[in-house]
């Protein structure tokens, strides 16, 4: 269901949330119910699992809900949360980032925009949660940030490459098509950022597009917000298969 | 099929609790505009993270009983539009609550749980004009993060065309074009009513001539 890449960055979500469970739990209230950690993440199935009827799997906890509606032969992800806190750890001597390729990848692009585009790209407020986050399931807000019509191949391809870390969580063949679907919208797709340029400060960036909305949204004032981040994929058209729940 | 609504609906619920754990010291406030024909909605969503819930509890529980009855949730939300400001081309607009819901008293206090409030508002909209939206929003800005954007009109005739806030989106300014077709609208409506009343006038007078 999922692919190699896709599995590793939920294990690797997973883990940070274990790191966070041992290190908050020493100063945690006796009383408190929160609890972080390998332990509080849940796989459920919805619904019967079938060949031709829509029905879902779910992988979730603490900054991960992994939501893939299968429809027939197809397999939908959206929408699906990522988040991790902390951004950065170490295991067995490995620095561990979970959303890095995210993170790296979004501020290569902003950085390889021209002054122009990026006067369009960077919005002059700042960000500071995600503006799609939960409850708003089939909302569509009005874009911004630059065109990707008005952006050269090469940025372009950027863009999708920056896209490809949330749609190939999903396993090859169905992943491929919506890639396909994302890239023929990609004329009325918009990038958008709040926030710092320089990579290691935190930053929200936003894409959306006819059949994608992604959000990269850092926790927190702009002073401390580089290890809490939360993001969104959803998409406007087919969030939980929804074209075919239609059907 | 009826099974896998009530299963997605369960998993939007869980999705909410992961993503709205967020910071535990900021009053989270998130607006949703939208121009109609003749009128703005508003939809807004709140969510206290834990370490200032107790100060929107006790506006919202106000007889302590630690359950959000409807009646307290009603005047919490009208509390809330109270604090807002609202213009539509520079006149201030009076907004009605359609709707709150308000998230158990315990996600609440965990900081997970979000209070939905919706409104709306009249306004004119004159067709083939540019309208702008004035908003801003005075509820609890000592603990609050702000979110304020425009929703993509349904309509195909109304577009958004630029979208200003300040730095802490606190206040916003959301310019509309009212595109061709309402007035087309219009024109089909009127030449509609004006051909049926001629029919209604020549009618009888064939019968009369034959």
């Amino acid at each position: 269901m999922l692919s190699r890449d896709g599995f590793q960055k939920t294990m690797a979500i997973v883990d940070a949330d274990q790191v966070l469970e041992t290190r908050s739990a020493p100063s945690r209230a006796a009383t408190s119910q929160i609890r972080f950690g390998r332990a509080e993440y849940y796989l459920s199935i919805l619904g019967k699992p079938s060949a031709s009827d829509l029905w879902m799997v779910q992988f979730g906890g603490h900054h991960l809900a992994i939501n893939v509606t299968l429809a027939a032969r197809q397999s939908v992800l959206t929408p699906t949360h990522t988040g991790t806190q902390p951004a950065s750890y170490a295991i067995d001597g490995r620095t561990i980032r979970p959303l890095g390729d995210e993170n790296d990848k979004a501020f290569a692009l902003v950085n390889a925009l021209t002054p122009e585009q990026q006067k369009q790209a960077i919005l002059s407020f700042e960000v500071r949660n995600l503006v799609l986050g939960p409850g708003t399931d089939g909302k569509t807000i009005a874009p911004e940030g630059v065109r990707a019509s008005t952006l050269p191949p090469a940025q372009r391809t950027m863009l999708v490459d920056l896209i490809r870390e949330w749609v190939e969580i999903l396993g090859d063949e169905a992943a491929a098509a919506k890639m396909k679907e994302i890239e023929s919208g990609l004329g009325e797709t918009y990038f958008a950022w709040a926030g710092p340029t320089t990579n290691g400060k935190g930053a929200y960036f936003r894409i959306q597009g006819p059949a994608v909305m992604i959000e990269y949204a850092p926790q927190g004032p702009a002073d401390n917000n580089t290890d809490h981040i939360h993001t969104i994929y959803r998409d406007p058209t087919n969030d939980y298969a929804a074209r075919s729940a239609r059907r | 099929m009826k099974n896998f609504t009530l299963a997605v609906v369960l998993l939007s619920l869980s999705i909410a609790r992961d993503t709205a754990a967020h910071q535990l010291d900021e009053y989270l406030q998130a607006t949703r505009l939208a121009l109609g024909h003749n009128h703005i909605q508003l939809e807004i969503d709140l969510t206290p993270g834990a370490a200032i819930a107790p100060i929107v509890l006790a506006r919202l529980d106000r007889d302590g009983d630690n359950t959000i009855s409807p009646a307290e949730a009603a005047t919490y939300g009208r509390l809330v539009l109270g604090d807002l400001i609202l213009k539509f081309d520079d006149r201030s607009i009076v907004t009605n609550l359609t709707h709150v819901e308000v998230a158990p008293i315990d996600a609440l206090r965990d900081g997970v749980g979000v209070i939905q409030i919706r409104a709306i508002g009249g306004v004119v909209t004159d067709v083939r004009r540019r309208h702008h939206i004035y908003f801003r929003n005075n509820h609890e800005p000592g603990i609050s993060v702000y979110l304020v954007n425009a929703l993509a009109p349904d309509d195909g005739n109304v577009r958004v065309v630029a979208q200003t806030r300040n730095s802490s989106q606190q206040q916003a300014r959301i310019d509309y074009d009212i595109g061709a077709r309402w007035p087309a609208q219009v024109l089909w409506f009127v030449f509609g009513t004006g051909g049926l009343l001629m029919l209604a006038m020549v009618r009888p007078r064939r019968r009369r001539l034959s």
